[in-house]
């Protein structure tokens, strides 16, 4: 155990297995859908008809709709790609390494983490396919023998962005199914309903709960774990590449790699949480996603948050002792330039307010814990703003100098994003169990057993 | 040949829809294209030129010659047609005006010949007519005038250089002898006319200089443009640029290259090539002129002026350099200058004898009638002829004389109640609303006619391609008017019968056009009677100039605007989407203000101005324009006119008020903020480098110092010296350019010429606005120094660089820009699946992308298919594109070379802007060939490549600009130094 101070135990000492299975079968099973769920719906349907709209347009229209512009080739579709993939990082994160650390508490938050991965790798992978110029075109990234006898180029970044990125959907994919498999068996134990236990039944592919099944489940899960431990590195490394390969000035920097990994790791977590402490509240699961939880999860984002300060800092002190005109105007611009406040913003949000969570009443306060969350996926959606967008707006030649206004259609996009995510996220809540049934009593075996 | 079946009259289609029209025009091409016999080509026989021997076939490009007449002399051009249609035009390297190059305006001609907005049919009160109506009208204005010997007749026609306009106006007045013609011009050259009658005394005839730079030493400009390849002759800058670069110029090493002063109140492209420019108003402009002429001796007897120290500073360098230079120094001035001025700078150039070596005077090449009188007097002196009713028929040829027309005047009343009124209109325009009928005038690509550069060399103006609609020219209404029916081919032929015989294919006849020029045409030098500083001193003492100094009340210069000119090229989106020199700004006029005025005022750029001119008020948009005179304000008019077509409808503003007020009242007119702003869209948004080593230059001096090594080629900057990456193998062709910045006045040439070469759509102000345009070249504009006085303003042309490690190759996932192996960066549309990866991974950012459907008007619009250019391939949405070096031309030299059974030699390629290019400052060619002028340029110790430290290795390479101010003092640092200060940047 990570946590020094660890009085109170990661699963209440009542519960039991039968406790915690109607407790979250319950969820699904017998809890009538509530008005608070339709109302989500309701505002997750809109932005997923807002996306299509605004994807529609898009297509009718073409990239044009956007602000891009040359010089700023790439706008808020990569920004919200780059920033959705980090996102996305928390769940697999939490599944496999903290699985692989044995981090026992991970596994009452790993379930929805991982659907939330998956969710947000959705919403991200969407961008690059509707960034293209002619997004019809999209598969001749991928490399198969084509008539043409074309390839794709296989030394541009963006080509090992399709296979990071595709690579690390589908092992979260699988993961996360693979996870559940368990689990859906019991739902299709205890549904009362025979349809809904036929359902449950296909999904959960035969599984009979047998020592055989739980034998190779293990050893499935933990070899997935150990395949997906690299991808959570190298899916946000590789989506780094895509700039620090390149040629621009604030792109060209080795720093990115690890910059980029703590990043989407400080944003992953503050999503988690963001969706953790609303769920844990309207669906009473305190007793299993505590405050412990909580506590442990802000300490990963603030060591997380220190982490990508420091590269704020070194990208900043490297491009003033680098004395070359291209470097320290960047910075210059980003300080002063017309912009500063975007900078002077995510200063704010990722490096001093998550300082705050040095105080382990902050870090217990679920409201304000809630806010800085908030504020830091704020923080690192402007984090990714500027390197993306405002690094290109001011390169080499100051005649190309220009400036990069979203328009409409760049924010109905993202705001349709948030509703596609909500809607998946509504839906995964409804009808999977949010929070793993075996792992959780897995967990509560190992608490009443003496423990090493 | 099928052309000659068909009679005349078989030319113009029957009246209908456009449509119908469109769909007639179609299947004649695809007849065309079955019979590899083009049926739109004129009717009578068109002659190839000296580039090419065959005639036309299907498929196969053809070129002829002709000139196009404009702002007083005509270009000689080279019209490349496909399947019979002008798609390109290039200079007649023969033309003395040309001498290979173009201008903007002859480069952007074909677009004008294709616009889909052009009159169709003439008109008769509204309704739709024949040609046959509108030649019968002539005939009975013919009888008419036979029996009143013309009394009522007046014509008014804008300006030209046409023998046989001259000839047939001629033939009107003298067959009937009160009948009267006159020239229209809205900028017309009335100081230039009196100041050249005043010093000859040559009374009938106006003379015009003619200047050679080629020989001077030292120039110095009084607020002449030369340099713009806009308003003067494309040679200026030509001479300008052999007489000042510094690669490729052995024989003038010794000498030392021309030192360039300008002294003029409106920062241009002459100013920002000047070695020392004096930013001063017009009226200073007059007494500093004053000064320099009392000096150096040619106006002994003028008052000593007292002038500021910086004023003086200039007139010392002046007079000193002009004193050494004697007969190699040379005064110019531009055209719209008030006499004065003119008698004070030739009487400088008699004084230096620069007269007959630096300038020569020649009788005008423009029309003239009989009765003297100033261009602008025209329309006064019409309005008085209609009202008093000694005017009953008018024939109004070309231009727009009613919207220019001060409304006091009554003009248009006039006209509306003359019995017969004809108007000639290459648009709808206010003119052709006030007059009975109208027809539509047949664009120089489709007429017959004849011009004269501007040394007097006369070419025959040939069609390329019968005229798309029912159209006529000049000389057709004129021939038909005095000549009974001839037709504009007859017309000429007969102008020309002494000279050129009259046989079709005499073979004078027959070279004069494929050379496109009638050898030994130039006029001789008028010989100077040398009764000069009599008349200076006259010509001084009757000209008053103030000098006004008020807070709110400025000098307002108007200027034709630098891209849609007086108005008439307002419908062609090429011009307007050029970014207009040193603001960049597109699609919209302003009015340029010093900095300082610009604070006292309390304006900013955009801001719209109000300025009260007579009863009129003029609002529009200020342009804080660095380097621009202080106590002036320089208005460009042509726009706001309110009969436009779809494209120049609701762009700009109207300025005709200031150009109807009297010289005298422009001197002090209040100008005021409106408290409104109007979005003024330009393309470059930062003029400061920053203290990069961008556009490099320096002074001669430094060079000599250093000739091997100069440093402000090469600062010291760490380049890198490994790769990751393999060379290419250094086989067979090795295309390269080099762009001399010495060589470069910044013209825009380039611009259009490639836009029209490569099918390059234009996108509209607002996706300008959005940093959207796609000019494959551009030309960046940076000032150093202060705002107020730059110390220089550095021009450079921005094409692909062609990298050999190019940035963009290895980002691109699909490989749609590659490598060929004659190391052009090529882009393969078909495979772009549009990241835009490639643009942001460009240090030069000269990729552009189809961000929406821009190519939709070549496909939209029937008409603009015939002007796209085949071998280059029409774009798509979502689809980047960019420079090609012109790989269709190259494609096609290699071709021609195979046929011919011979190897490529060096200027057997010869890209679009380096062909347009007037200063020659565009090398191309192969970095294989030893002898080849681009490697010669790309081993000089002046080359280096933008952004070389970047390790990309451009193919494209720079000549550091050569600077040669006056060593009294030195003015400028040698290095672009640190604290060059932003002079305006609108987008913070």
């Amino acid at each position: 155990m990570t946590d020094g101070n660890a009085t109170t135990p990661w699963v209440p000492s009542e519960a039991d297995d039968r406790s915690v299975t109607s407790q979250i079968t319950g969820l699904v099973l017998d809890r009538p859908t509530s008005r608070t769920w339709m109302v989500g719906l309701f505002v997750g349907l809109v932005g997923l008809n807002v996306l299509l709209v605004s994807i529609g347009w898009l297509f009718a229209f073409g990239v044009g709709v956007w602000g891009i512009n040359i010089p700023v080739g790439w706008g808020l579709a990569i920004v919200n790609f780059v920033w959705w993939i980090g996102i996305g990082h928390a769940g697999t994160l939490i599944s496999a390494i903290l699985l692989l650390l044995k981090q026992d508490w991970r596994n009452s938050i790993n379930r929805f983490a991982e659907a939330m991965t998956l969710f947000a790798v959705a919403c991200a992978g969407l961008y690059p396919l509707l960034h293209l110029g002619r997004p019809q075109f999209f598969y001749w990234l991928i490399p198969y023998p084509a008539t043409t006898t074309v390839w794709p180029q296989f030394r541009s970044p963006l080509m090992w962005d399709f296979f990071a990125v595709g690579t690390y959907g589908t092992v979260s994919l699988i993961f996360w199914y693979l996870g559940m498999i368990p689990d859906l068996s019991t739902m299709r134990d205890r549904a009362s309903n025979r349809l809904v236990a036929r359902c449950y039944g296909v999904l959960c592919l035969g599984w009979r709960n047998s020592v055989q099944h739980w034998m190779h489940y293990r050893t499935a899960y933990l070899i997935l774990a150990g395949l997906a431990t690299p991808l959570v590195i190298s899916v946000h490394t590789t989506v780094s590449w895509d700039f620090s390969v390149s040629i621009v000035g604030a792109w060209h920097s080795t720093v990115f790699p690890p910059y980029f990994v703590g990043g989407a790791i400080f944003c992953g977590f503050a999503m988690v949480l963001v969706i953790s402490i609303p769920m844990r509240r309207f669906y009473h699961l305190e007793n299993l996603i505590t405050v412990r939880h909580l506590d442990n999860m802000a300490k990963i984002m603030l060591a997380a948050g220190l982490t990508v300060s420091y590269g704020y800092l070194m990208d900043a002190w490297v491009a003033w002792y680098k004395n070359e005109p291209f470097d320290s105007y960047i910075y210059s611009n980003r300080f002063g330039g017309p912009y500063a406040a975007c900078y002077w913003g995510l200063v704010f949000c990722n490096c001093l307010l998550p300082q705050l969570l040095w105080s382990p009443w902050i870090r217990r306060n679920a409201i304000a814990l809630f806010v800085i969350s908030l504020v830091i996926n704020v923080g690192m959606w402007l984090e990714r703003f500027i390197i993306i967008s405002l690094s290109l707006h001011r390169d080499y030649l100051p005649s190309d100098w220009a400036m990069y206004i979203p328009t409409v259609w760049d924010w109905l996009l993202y705001a349709g994003t948030f509703g596609l995510f909500l809607t998946l996220m509504l839906l995964f809540v409804r009808l999977l169990p949010p929070i793993s049934i075996s792992e959780v009593r897995e967990l509560i075996h190992q608490s009443k057993e003496p423990s090493e | 040949m099928l052309q000659r079946e068909f009679p005349p009259e078989a030319s113009s289609f029957p009246e209908g829809s456009r449509r119908s029209f469109l769909k007639l025009m179609s299947a004649s091409l695809a007849l065309a294209g079955a019979t590899g016999c083009d049926i739109r080509q004129p009717q009578e026989k068109i002659f190839a030129s000296w580039r090419r021997g065959a005639d036309e076939l299907a498929g196969v490009p053809n070129e002829y010659t002709t000139a196009m007449d404009f702002a007083g002399s005509a270009i000689g051009l080279v019209v490349q047609t496909r399947d019979g249609r002008p798609i390109k035009i290039e200079g007649n390297s023969l033309h003395p005006t040309s001498r290979g190059a173009t201008g903007v305006f002859a480069q952007a001609a074909t677009l004008d010949l294709y616009d889909p907005d052009r009159p169709r049919t003439p008109t008769r009160r509204g309704q739709l007519v024949s040609l046959g109506r509108v030649r019968e009208s002539m005939a009975s204005l013919r009888t008419q005038c036979d029996a009143d010997r013309g009394a009522g007749l007046r014509i008014l026609v804008e300006r030209s250089t046409s023998p046989t306009v001259q000839r047939l106006l001629d033939r009107v007045t003298s067959r009937w002898p009160r009948a009267r013609w006159m020239v229209h011009e809205p900028f017309g050259q009335d100081g230039l006319n009196q100041a050249g009658m005043l010093r000859f005394r040559s009374g009938d005839r106006p003379l015009t200089p003619v200047y050679d730079f080629s020989q001077a030493s030292v120039v110095v400009s009084i607020d002449m443009d030369f340099l713009a390849a806009r308003g003067h002759p494309a040679c200026y800058i030509r001479q300008f640029s052999d007489a000042r670069r510094v690669v490729g110029n052995q024989d003038r090493d010794a000498s030392g290259m021309v030192r360039l002063y300008h002294l003029g109140p409106t920062p241009t492209l002459t100013s920002s090539k000047a070695d020392h420019s004096l930013a001063v108003t017009r009226a200073t402009t007059t007494l500093v002129l004053r000064e320099l002429a009392r000096r150096l001796g040619a106006g002994p007897k003028l008052p000593q002026a007292t002038l500021p120290a910086e004023h003086q500073d200039w007139l010392q360098r002046v007079t000193q350099d002009l004193q050494q230079a004697g007969r190699d120094g040379l005064v110019c001035v531009g055209t719209d200058q008030p006499a004065e001025t003119h008698a004070l700078a030739h009487a400088i150039n008699d004084r230096l004898t620069s007269t007959g070596r630096g300038v020569r005077w020649i009788s005008s090449v423009q029309i003239h009638p009989q009765q003297a009188g100033s261009d602008t007097d025209a329309l006064a002196r019409l309005a008085a002829d209609l009202s008093a009713g000694d005017a009953q028929s008018l024939l109004l040829l070309g231009g727009d004389p009613i919207g220019n027309a001060d409304p006091e005047l009554r003009l248009s009343e006039a006209i509306r109640k003359a019995e017969f009124s004809l108007a000639l209109a290459d648009h709808e325009n206010e003119t052709t609303s006030v007059s009975q009928w109208t027809v539509p005038r047949s664009h120089f690509l489709e007429k017959w006619s004849d011009a004269r550069g501007h040394d007097g060399t006369a070419s025959i103006v040939q069609p390329m391609i019968r005229p798309l609609y029912q159209s006529l020219g000049e000389i057709d209404l004129l021939a038909t008017l005095v000549e009974d029916a001839e037709t504009a081919y007859a017309a000429v032929r007969k102008t020309w019968r002494e000279r050129l015989g009259d046989g079709e294919n005499d073979e004078r006849w027959r070279r004069a056009l494929a050379d496109g020029v009638i050898a030994n045409t130039e006029f001789a030098a008028v010989e100077s009677d040398a009764t000069t500083n009599g008349s200076v001193e006259d010509a001084v003492a009757s000209a008053s100039s103030q000098d006004v100094d008020s807070d709110t009340t400025l000098e307002v210069v108007v200027r034709p605007d630098p891209t849609i000119w007086d108005g008439r090229f307002i419908n062609n989106a090429w011009l307007q989407e050029l970014p207009k020199p040193l603001s960049h700004v597109v699609w919209d006029n302003a009015a340029w203000i010093a900095p300082a005025d610009a604070r006292r005022i309390g304006l900013k750029s955009g801001d719209m101005a109000a300025m009260q001119a007579g009863a009129h008020t003029v609002e529009i948009p200020v342009w804080i324009a660095p380097g621009h005179a202080e106590g002036s304000v320089t208005v460009f008019a042509g726009y706001g006119k309110p009969t436009a077509g779809r494209v120049g409808r609701d762009t700009g503003f109207d300025v005709r008020p200031l150009t109807w007020l009297k010289p005298a009242a422009r001197a002090a007119i209040r100008i005021q903020p409106t408290g409104n702003t109007h979005s003024l869209v330009s393309t470059q948004h930062h003029f400061a480098m920053e203290g990069r080593h961008l556009a490099r230059s320096g002074t001669l001096r430094s060079l000599r110092e250093n000739p091997q090594d100069p440093e402000f080629a090469h600062p010291p900057s760490p380049l890198p010296e490994a790769s990751l990456y393999p060379p290419w193998p250094n086989e067979g062709h090795r295309w390269g350019m080099s762009i001399d910045l010495t060589a470069c006045v910044g013209c825009s040439a380039c611009v259009i010429a490639c836009q029209a070469e490569n099918n390059i759509p234009v996108v509209g102000k607002q996706q300008c606005d959005m940093n959207r345009e796609m000019h494959w070249i551009r030309v960046d504009t940076y000032f150093q120094g202060s705002p107020e006085h730059p110390e220089k303003t550095l021009h450079q042309p921005v094409p692909c660089m062609h990298c050999e490690h190019a940035p963009c190759e290895v980002v691109c996932p699909v490989a749609a820009t590659n490598h060929s192996d004659e190391g052009l960066n090529q882009m393969i549309y078909n495979r772009c699946v549009g990241t835009r990866y490639c643009s942001n991974n460009c240090p030069y950012k000269v990729r552009r992308f189809n961000f929406l459907d821009f190519a939709q008007d070549f496909i939209d619009q029937p008409v603009m298919e015939l002007l796209s250019n085949p071998e280059v391939t029409i774009r798509s949405r979502g689809v980047m594109e960019k420079c090609t070096f012109c790989v269709q031309r190259i494609e096609q030299a290699k071709i021609a070379a195979q046929l011919h059974d011979r190897t490529l030699v060096d200027g057997d390629i010869r890209t679009a802007c380096q062909s347009a290019c007037p200063a020659q400052a565009i090398r191309f060619g192969d970095l294989n060939d030893p002898q080849s002028k681009v490697t010669a340029a790309h081993e000089h110790p002046l080359c280096y490549g933008l952004l070389e430290e970047l390790n990309t290795k451009p193919r494209t390479k720079y000549l550091a600009e050569v600077t040669n101010p006056s060593t009294t003092r030195e003015a400028f640092g040698d290095p672009p130094a640190s604290n060059d200060r932003q002079p305006g940047e609108p987008d913070d």
